[in-house]
């Protein structure tokens, strides 16, 4: 590599890589999707247009709308309370204490986790004769529940797990946000006359709104677009009770060999995820 | 010390109630996974559960072995360290034409990998086996070694374009008068100034290939090719539950894991908040 090749062209080609790959394994295939949604592509039959007959199968199809509703169920639910347990637990680790450096590193670990062992380990905590969870309720007087294998419960228990999983992804951006407010501005308030709540309200909350906000657009994309717990823990079900949309489009594509049908469903739901896309990037790329 | 008022006391036993349920809530489900890994099936299955096990029992451990849990291993050891390598190789060279090369459409291209990490890859996986299938690679190991940097890449790039902005670009001119070609500064002037966001985009990388499942499912049917957390995925799915068994592979799985986070905990930790923040 000569120091006499034009720069510009040097820099275009570092970035040719990236921008190859990005290309061919993510615009490529989001704009095959589409196209193959106008199509009736099945596994091992010659594929030919169909025109709207994907989307007029599932706007007419109650499976839809019952999996579209349990994701939405689904990523609203486990946002706002992943967002809450994950608020309460950076105000408390924003404190000073015995073993904070420890408690740190240890708090992030449900987050790191593979799901598969996330899955297996509530998977056996939840199981409906010896489970420790249904021992307990049991000891407490309480009945046993059938929590991964009855429709009322099932969604309710893949819930869980993904709150367990994910609050301390907001825990620690949180935390990171509370300790981004500069102390100056909490002396002054207080100089003001300020007590403790009005300093939360006036100082703390405007302090970490973006990178809240930032966190809950995040893992409301991630969310949305789950696939492993509801997968590995009820496969959607009893019925579909439990279902979501990335293990219902594995569900139909690739065991039901429905291809073309299957990716119509993520097609249907693009217009939202592309909106949080979009103002996710917003506020990430805002300067303050 | 601060007197100790009623109210003060109060502040006190919320504060450590809630730090210790926040605690009891992670930690006992490890241990669970943990203790239920070394005791006899016997133990397991009886109907009064045990905290601490009566007899130690490592059998288990031994039978995921026999079964051949190493093959596994070592093809999602070969996958995840491949795909990190290419995804944080590709990464360092787009993050530092992005923030030390002036060309035309060069902020179009830093929106354009902003949009790309937080666009789920999971929404991808039919039409991605469309292209793996026409590349050819259907049932291959090299399937997801290609498909894997679709989650990791464009976040490595993201982050140490943030990492190497924060890189005077004077000292990078420095080091060319020097008689440094421009890569040449790259590798003695930026690299280790940015080596916590190397560390940190490397952790994520490897995490998400290590613990992915939908590609695998999807692009994966030989027995011989399966990955680890496809393979033990799969010892689940008949009727019985071999928890012991599943709880020893998980642990197995987890020790790559929990090494490389405790050793980069403080990187990752770093990086995440870079991706989410501009700095």
């Amino acid at each position: 590599m000569t120091a006499r090749l034009n720069q510009r062209t040097l820099g275009l080609m570092l970035i040719l890589p990236m921008f190859l790959y990005v290309m061919g394994m993510i615009l490529f295939p989001f704009v095959m999707n589409i196209w193959l949604s106008f199509t009736n592509k099945r596994v091992g039959m010659p594929t030919r247009l169909i025109g709207l007959g994907n989307y007029l199968f599932w706007l007419k199809n109650p499976d839809f709308f019952k999996v579209l509703g349990n994701t939405l169920i689904y990523t609203i639910t486990t946002i706002v309370l992943k967002f809450l347990i994950g608020l309460a637990s950076a105000l408390l680790l924003n404190r000073r204490f015995w073993g904070r450096n420890f408690f740190r590193v240890f708090f992030l670990i449900p987050w790191i986790l593979p799901s598969l062992v996330t899955c297996f380990t509530w998977r056996w905590l939840l199981d409906d004769l010896v489970g420790v969870v249904n021992y307990l309720l049991t000891r407490l007087g309480l009945q046993a529940v059938a929590w991964m294998s009855r429709p009322g419960t099932a969604l309710g228990s893949v819930i869980a797990v993904n709150i367990w999983r994910g609050f301390p992804f907001f825990g620690i951006l949180l935390l990171a946000a509370l300790q981004s407010i500069p102390d100056e501005l909490y002396d002054a308030a207080r100089v003001d006359g300020a007590g403790r709540l009005q300093c939360f309200v006036h100082v703390t909350i405007p302090g970490m709104r973006k990178i809240a906000l930032i966190a809950v657009l995040l893992s409301t994309i991630w969310t949305f677009n789950d696939f492993e717990i509801v997968f590995l823990l009820t496969r959607g079900g009893p019925g579909y009770s439990s279902m979501i949309l990335v293990p219902f489009v594995y569900e139909i594509g690739i065991r039901g060999m429905q291809i073309a049908r299957a990716i119509t469903f993520p097609v249907l739901v693009f217009p939202v995820l592309l909106a949080l896309i979009f103002f996710t990037s917003r506020m990430v790329l805002r300067e303050d | 010390m601060a007197r100790l008022t009623p109210r003060r006391l109060f502040g006190w036993l919320l504060f450590w109630l809630g730090l210790g349920a926040i605690f009891v809530i992670i930690a006992f489900p490890l241990y669970w996974m943990a203790v239920t890994s070394v005791k006899p099936y016997k133990e397991i299955f009886s109907r009064i559960p045990t905290l601490v096990p009566n007899t130690l029992y490592f059998g288990h451990y031994a039978a995921v072995i026999k079964d051949g849990l190493f093959r596994y291993y070592l093809n999602s050891a070969v996958v995840s360290v491949t795909a990190t390598a290419v995804s944080v190789f590709v990464g360092i060279l787009a993050a530092y034409s992005l923030s030390h090369f002036r060309y035309r459409g060069r902020q179009l291209l830093s929106q354009l990998i902003l949009y790309v990490y937080l666009f789920p890859g999971a929404v991808l996986f039919i039409p991605l086996l469309v292209v793996i299938n026409t590349l050819g690679l259907t049932d291959t190991l090299l399937s997801l070694i290609v498909t894997y940097p679709v989650f990791g890449m464009p976040f490595a790039t993201w982050v140490l374009t943030g990492y190497f902005a924060t890189i005077p670009r004077e000292l990078e001119e420095a080091a060319r008068i020097d008689g440094c070609s421009r890569l040449g500064a790259l590798a003695r002037v930026i690299l280790p100034v940015a080596l916590p966001g190397i560390i940190s985009a490397t952790i994520y990388c490897f995490l998400l290939s290590w613990n992915e499942l939908l590609y695998a499912f999807t692009f994966i049917s030989s027995n011989a090719k399966k990955t680890l957390p496809m393979w033990l995925s799969e010892r689940v799915l008949g009727d019985v539950f071999m928890w012991g068994e599943l709880m020893a592979g998980a642990i197995l799985m987890l020790v790559p894991i929990l090494v490389i986070y405790t050793l980069g905990q403080k990187y990752l930790v770093r990086g995440l908040t870079a991706g989410a923040v501009k700095q």
